[in-house]
């Protein structure tokens, strides 16, 4: 089974290739889940009923909003069920028979076997993530195939070609990409059907991308530039053209400073931004920044048009290990909107915020790990406040099980909504072999809309969860999959 | 003969083939009750003729010579095969040297020579004990503790192992640690500079316990080792394990940062553990610098297996605030992470449960998102919390969902779904300019378009602070030409 799997993975590359070492991820997971949606409904004001305390309601109880002669509401859909199924694979292949090539890659298989309507996500069934050819050999690194680079622009993601060229005695590296990109977040195209749930307007061709970068690394500071370009090929009209710079710098051990900032030249505006000053220490982290955050649409919408305007926000965030056995974290962060200049009397809406967040982690025996979590925000549009725990226990080396609950109260302002939702649950995770590991976990949400009509929604629910990760390789490298689960608030292994 | 006496008989060629493992043990009595036999035999050499000449097969007395007297008439039978070969040993030792020597010293009389090995001195005649490796430290004059003996002096008495080929593993098992393995670094650098003598030989107090393999199970620059090279091949050797010791320079705070250009300055340390492949287990392709390091492979040890560890940037928590550096310098990020682990957590997997995370962990709520986010992710998505685009395709994602929840704009100026506000459509624009991502993720832009194209809406400006109508129109008109068709204004 395991050489079949490797076959069936290797099949684009020559046999005569032989290659000498191999890695495969394979990932599959299933989850089962039902939603609920609301649907929009109307009828003639006539039909109004009015409530005990004098509001207007729908016959069945839904409070209504009356304009030009007809009442809106919204009544509760019908609930859905949907079961993704998601099967990914991350390989790479080296030892090809040329010093410094490889291929690497990673796809993911997607199937809603409910039956249903396809879930988020599960469209189109096979998913190329990254897929290329990579020659590394001293100061030159090209690349071919499907690909992604990130950087200070954002994760892009591009069909074409990529070289990167390095003079490590001087620290420099210079690079540039071209090709055909992906929409951004996903690995569709914006031409792919999967990208156009709405029937909005798309571009025709794709997009072709271009993009430069230029870095200085030293054992005190980081340097680097970005500048990415695109192209609709349709109407060989500009899309996007940005430029970046960011900076690290680490003027003593364990204290560094880093930021850097966008500036969108197709706009002539200036996108986000942050700073951050850091102090990492074995059991002490503390951290201040300040953040411009600026949406970034490209010219193939109308939405730059539209003026989005930037928030800017002042950050600090203390964690510290007072004990081997105990962890505390608390974050704060307040933000302000810029004017929008469009303040309407009638309507007014906030303009700034803040968040907060403090929790704990407690290891009372080296098996065995708590969390208690309390967050709470409060801005435009919405606001919401909860606490979340978490137990995990390692009973063998090989077992894992975790049980959480969280709650969270989540008043809208624009929407009657006061919603209050407890989320409880329990996972098992188990490494069956040292390269293969099974998991399953069920989740129960219970809400409450806290709407005192009928268009109080029930959304609760349990979902089901399965997973399967195998790993498989050559034995030419180390790589294991990670240790059984103490979800410490290290995370990385 | 009894039949026990077989054992008697056997214990006496060990007493006589002494092995090292006997010479530790100091004075073993000899289980042949020679001291009942004593009047009978006034010399050794009447049942050991051939001890002295080194004759193996005179060494021991015949069955016949036995039933001299066991017959079953004067005394009862008894049956005795005497050993074929000497047992095994690691012994440089000979019964015909040594003779001779204690002969000058005692004369040639075997009762003489013979006891004064092999009779405790003042004890009566007969009262037959192994030799003592005590005794042979004594004559030779080394010091102290047999297996603490200085180098050369192992030498005068022992062979090397992989000589010794009759030694059987139970007791090559037994040999006891010096004492000076367990000095501190022994384990390190210690233990070489030991084993490496001034003509490229190997130490011969190393030789003989160990052989090749044994040093080969740890060193991955075996080959290159002279003194390892030295020592003679013996797959017997690895019935003592060893393991690999970190080295104090690799608990450095700095030591990530810092240890390529330890391997650049110096890479003899590092070959001795590591491999090629050692830096495989962290670094994404293979780092110029570790060519200095040898590849795996036949006659090296499998070397030390390395497991990434946090680097001290990583402390705590970093999964939570790694986003700045990795903007401002994804190059030191790739040096050890593929974009495809980036995607581990940046790219949603829809059979995720809310619960648990894809991340390498796969520990249940320790995600991306905080546990319980998908019913509060309309306030973090309101005022981006995080950069949602960056993983969530707006359209694939966001729209998808909303869509399938009926969460999708029907395209009327009503009252609509913001129901708390009872003027909200009057005064969305400045929620709009606030969070307009958000109202793309129910809306479409023929929604907006109803009342702000200038050619088929209500010719509602939506242009606010920043707009500049020359630069979006010189770099694509075709954007005006939804709201404004061909009759773009100049301004």
């Amino acid at each position: 089974m395991r050489r079949a799997a490797l076959v069936l993975l290797l099949a684009a590359v020559p046999a005569s290739l032989g290659a000498q070492g191999y890695r495969v991820r394979l990932d599959s997971r299933l989850q089962t889940l039902s939603f609920r949606g609301a649907e929009a409904d109307s009828i003639p004001s006539t039909d109004v009923v009015t409530g005990p305390d004098g509001s207007l309601l729908s016959p069945d109880g839904h409070a209504v909003r009356c304009f030009g002669g007809w009442c809106y509401f919204w009544r509760a859909g019908d609930e859905m069920e949907a079961a993704p199924w998601v099967t990914s694979a991350d390989f790479s292949v080296w030892g090809l028979g040329v010093d410094g090539l490889s291929v690497r890659g990673s796809a993911q298989a997607a199937l809603d076997i409910s039956g249903g309507a396809a879930f988020a996500g599960t469209e189109p069934p096979v998913q190329l993530l990254e897929g290329y050819l990579e020659y590394a050999r001293g100061a030159v690194t090209a690349r071919a195939g499907r690909q992604l680079v990130t950087g200070r622009l954002g994760f892009l993601g591009f069909d074409g070609a990529r070289a990167t060229l390095r003079a490590p005695s001087l620290g420099l590296e210079v690079g540039g990409y071209g090709g055909w990109s992906l929409a951004r977040g996903t690995s569709v195209p914006w031409t792919s059907p999967a990208a156009n749930p709405l029937g909005e307007y798309r571009p025709e061709d794709r997009l072709v991308a271009v993009g430069a970068s230029a870095a200085w690394r030293s054992k005190w500071a980081d340097l680097r530039a970005e500048y990415q370009r695109e192209v609709d090929p349709d109407v060989d009209k500009l899309t996007a053209e940005r430029v970046a710079m960011g900076a690290g710098i680490r003027p003593m051990a364990r204290l560094s400073l880093s930021g850097g900032g966008e500036y969108n030249l197709a706009e002539g505006v200036w996108g986000s931004a942050d700073a951050s000053l850091r102090y990492s220490a074995l059991q002490l982290e503390v951290a201040v920044g300040g953040k411009r955050y600026r949406p970034f649409f490209p010219l193939w919408t109308i939405w730059a048009a539209f003026s989005p305007v930037a928030y800017h926000s002042g950050w600090g965030s203390l964690q510290v290990a007072p004990h081997r056995l105990l962890r505390l974290r608390v974050r704060g962060e307040r933000y302000a909107y810029e004017d929008a200049e469009a303040e309407n009397p009638l309507s007014q809406v906030e303009d700034d915020g803040w968040r907060f967040s403090w929790g704990a982690t407690v290891l009372p025996h080296a098996d065995l790990s708590v969390d208690a979590d309390y967050h709470a925000e409060k801005g435009p549009g919405a606001s919401s406040r909860g606490w979340s725990a978490s137990a995990s226990w390692r009973p063998g080396e090989r077992l894992s099980l975790t049980g959480y609950a969280a709650n969270t109260l989540r008043p809208l302002e624009y929407r009657t909504d006061e919603a209050e939702a407890w989320w409880y649950g329990a996972d098992a995770t188990w490494e069956a072999l040292p390269d293969l590991r099974l998991g399953v976990g069920v989740t129960r949400y219970d809400e409450d809309r806290g709407r005192p009509d009928a268009g109080a929604i029930d959304w609760s629910q349990t979902r089901l969860t399965f997973r399967v990760s195998w790993l498989l390789d050559s034995g030419a490298d180390r790589w294991r999959l990670p240790p059984g689960a103490m979800p410490t608030t290290g995370g990385e292994q | 003969m009894k039949a026990a006496t077989r054992g008697v008989v056997g214990g006496i060629a060990a007493a006589m083939m002494l092995g090292a493992g006997a010479l530790v043990a100091g004075i073993v009595e000899d289980r042949f009750d020679h001291v009942e036999h004593a009047k009978l035999f006034p010399t050794c050499e009447g049942c050991h003729s051939g001890a002295a000449a080194g004759d193996f097969a005179t060494t021991y007395p015949s069955a016949e010579s036995c039933a001299t007297c066991h017959d079953g008439t004067i005394e009862e039978r008894v049956t005795w095969t005497p050993p074929t070969r000497p047992g095994g040993n690691n012994l440089r030792f000979t019964h015909p040297e040594h003779i001779l020597e204690v002969a000058g010293e005692h004369g040639a009389d075997s009762a003489l020579a013979c006891a004064a090995c092999h009779i405790r001195e003042g004890q009566p005649w007969m009262t037959v004990v192994r030799a003592s490796g005590r005794r042979c430290l004594a004559c030779h004059e080394i010091a102290g503790r047999h297996y603490d003996a200085p180098d050369l002096a192992c030498a005068t008495c022992h062979v090397p192992l992989a000589q010794a080929t009759a030694l059987p593993a139970d007791r090559i098992r037994e040999f006891e640690t010096p004492t000076s393995h367990q000095a501190p670094g022994f384990g390190l650098d210690g233990h070489g500079k030991l084993a490496e003598t001034a003509d490229g030989g190997v130490a011969a107090s190393c030789a003989t316990c160990h052989a090749r393999e044994f040093c080969t199970s740890c060193h991955v620059n075996a080959p290159e080792t002279r003194a390892i090279q030295a020592l003679g091949a013996d797959p017997r050797s690895l019935v003592h394990e060893a393991s690999l010791e970190e080295p104090p320079s690799h608990e450095r705070a700095d030591f990530l940062e810092t240890h390529q250009r330890d391997l650049r300055a110096d890479a003899s340390a590092c070959q001795t553990c590591h491999t090629q492949e050692s830096c495989l287990a962290c670094h994404v392709g293979q780092p110029k610098v570790a060519r200095q390091l040898h590849a795996a492979g036949p006659g090296r040890g499998a070397g030390a297996g390395t497991v990434r560890r946090r680097p001290p940037s990583h402390a705590l928590d970093f999964s939570r605030a790694h986003a700045e550096p990795a903007r401002s310098a994804p190059g030191t990020c790739a040096t050890c992470h593929l974009v495809t682990t980036c995607l581990d957590c940046h790219r949603p997997n829809p059979a995720d449960g809310q619960s648990v995370t894809s991340a390498p962990t796969g520990s249940p709520g320790r995600g991306y998102h905080p546990p319980a986010f998908l019913t509060r992710h309309p306030a973090a998505a309101y005022a981006q919390e995080t950069e949602c685009a960056d993983c969530h395709n707006p359209a694939t994602f966001c729209q998808t969902c909303h869509a399938q929840a009926g969460l999708r704009a029907v395209g009327q100026l009503t009252a609509g779904f913001h129901d708390a506000k009872q003027f909200f459509l009057v005064g969305h624009g400045q929620a709009a300019r606030q969070s307009l991502e958000s109202c793309t993720s129910c809306h479409v832009e023929s929604d907006c378009l109803n009342c702000h194209s200038a050619v088929a809406g209500r010719g509602f400006r939506p242009h606010g602070p920043g707009f500049d109508p020359d630069r979006l129109r010189r770099k694509n008109p075709n954007m005006c030409t939804a709201c404004h068709g061909t009759a773009i204004p100049r301004n």
